[in-house]
């Protein structure tokens, strides 16, 4: 098949795991002074790669990011880590069972009924 | 002429409802007017609409977040009960087709 | 998922708002502050997030709820209590202290319902939670 769904998830897949591993890491700090938050982007690109082809999709990378020392975003926010914690490991269950579905469908036309 | 358009000259009505593969707005047509080849066509598109809906629901979900998650799963499930069908199908007409195939005639 | 991402918003701005009442409460007895003015009392402002486009058209829901943002920092009322206090080294020359008019059963009143919010929205979390693992577990036999 043609379709790019799967190379989508894997790589939604990869940027989810490493933005939990940096969350892992932030909560880990949670009584670190003056600790500076991980963050990891990878959203924005994987849209823009999905339009532009299978190509420009493999070559997106998550991306590690240090929170700014100062202001909006420097503070590391226990309760919103937690949060971004739990949000991320639901979309990583979401997307693994998604793909699981995807895979059942070929599985049941390369049985052909037996 | 093939087994399948046999079986359908044979039983004279338009064929068993388990083989109305695909959206509930395939139209019934009498057998003169449609073979029962083209009826199983019909069904095949079907099934690829719905494989092809789900297909871009994905895509879509695994670049967003916004698309709620019940309408990809449920896409899904219908693209599976789909092709599952249309297995199970056609292994019904290979053993139709088989079965007439050994008559002794 | 949005509804996830509004609870986060409605988290953030609670506990923001949590930090300005623990500092008016903090700063019951402050005759002065740093820069020699006198404290006052400040309310964290909060509302939904809205384009500034749909503000034209008041009245009508926004097209897709983005959850709420602070909007600013409030210093309501007068804001000062004078004390009579002549050896206080902040006394003014009629022997007269500032104090900020903070009323601590309000700050304690909004403190509660705070908190009720924060929790309320930890609540909204988890269900969601629950309606997005239920959605996955569609068409699983046994």
């Amino acid at each position: 098949m043609d379709s790019i769904a799967p190379l989508l998830i894997a790589k939604a897949l990869d940027g989810l795991h490493a933005r939990y591993q940096a969350t892992a890491e932030n909560i880990a700090n949670a009584n670190t002074p003056s600790y500076r938050p991980l963050n990891v982007t990878f959203e924005a690109r994987l849209e823009a790669a999905a339009r532009q082809g299978a190509e420009a999709v493999a070559s997106v990378i998550p991306q590690l990011e240090l929170a700014p020392a100062r202001g909006l975003g420097s503070e590391m926010r226990l309760d919103l880590e937690i949060a971004t914690a739990s949000q991320t490991a639901m979309r990583y269950a979401a997307l693994v069972d998604i793909l699981g579905r995807g895979m059942a469908i070929s599985r049941a036309v390369v049985r052909g009924g037996n | 002429m093939n087994g399948a358009e046999a079986i359908a000259a044979v039983s004279g009505v338009e064929g068993p409802l388990a083989l109305r593969v695909g959206a509930p707005t395939t139209q019934i047509v009498s057998p003169q007017s449609a073979g029962f080849g083209e009826i199983l066509m019909a069904g095949l598109r079907g099934v690829d609409q719905k494989i092809a809906t789900a297909d871009k629901l994905v895509e879509q979900f695994a670049v967003n977040d916004s698309v709620p998650v019940h309408q990809v799963t449920i896409a899904l499930e219908e693209a599976r009960l789909a092709v599952e069908l249309a297995m199970q199908v056609r292994s019904r007409l290979v053993e139709g087709y088989r079965e007439l195939m050994n008559m002794p005639l | 998922m949005d509804a996830i991402e509004i609870s986060r918003t409605g988290l953030d701005v609670e506990w923001q708002r949590l930090e300005v009442i623990a500092q008016n409460l903090a700063n019951l007895n402050t005759s002065r502050t740093a820069s020699g003015e006198p404290y006052r009392a400040a309310r964290l402002l909060s509302g939904p997030k809205m384009r500034f486009s749909k503000l034209v058209g008041r009245g009508e829901a926004p097209a897709k709820p983005q959850g709420v943002a602070v909007l600013g920092l409030a210093h309501p009322g007068g804001g000062v209590r004078k004390v009579h206090e002549p050896g206080h080294p902040d006394a003014d020359a009629q022997g007269f202290v500032t104090y900020p008019d903070i009323d601590h059963a309000a700050e304690m009143t909004l403190l509660i319902k705070t908190s009720r919010a924060y929790e309320a929205n930890l609540t909204a979390i988890s269900f969601a939670q629950q309606m997005y693992s239920r959605a996955l577990e569609l068409g699983k036999q046994s």
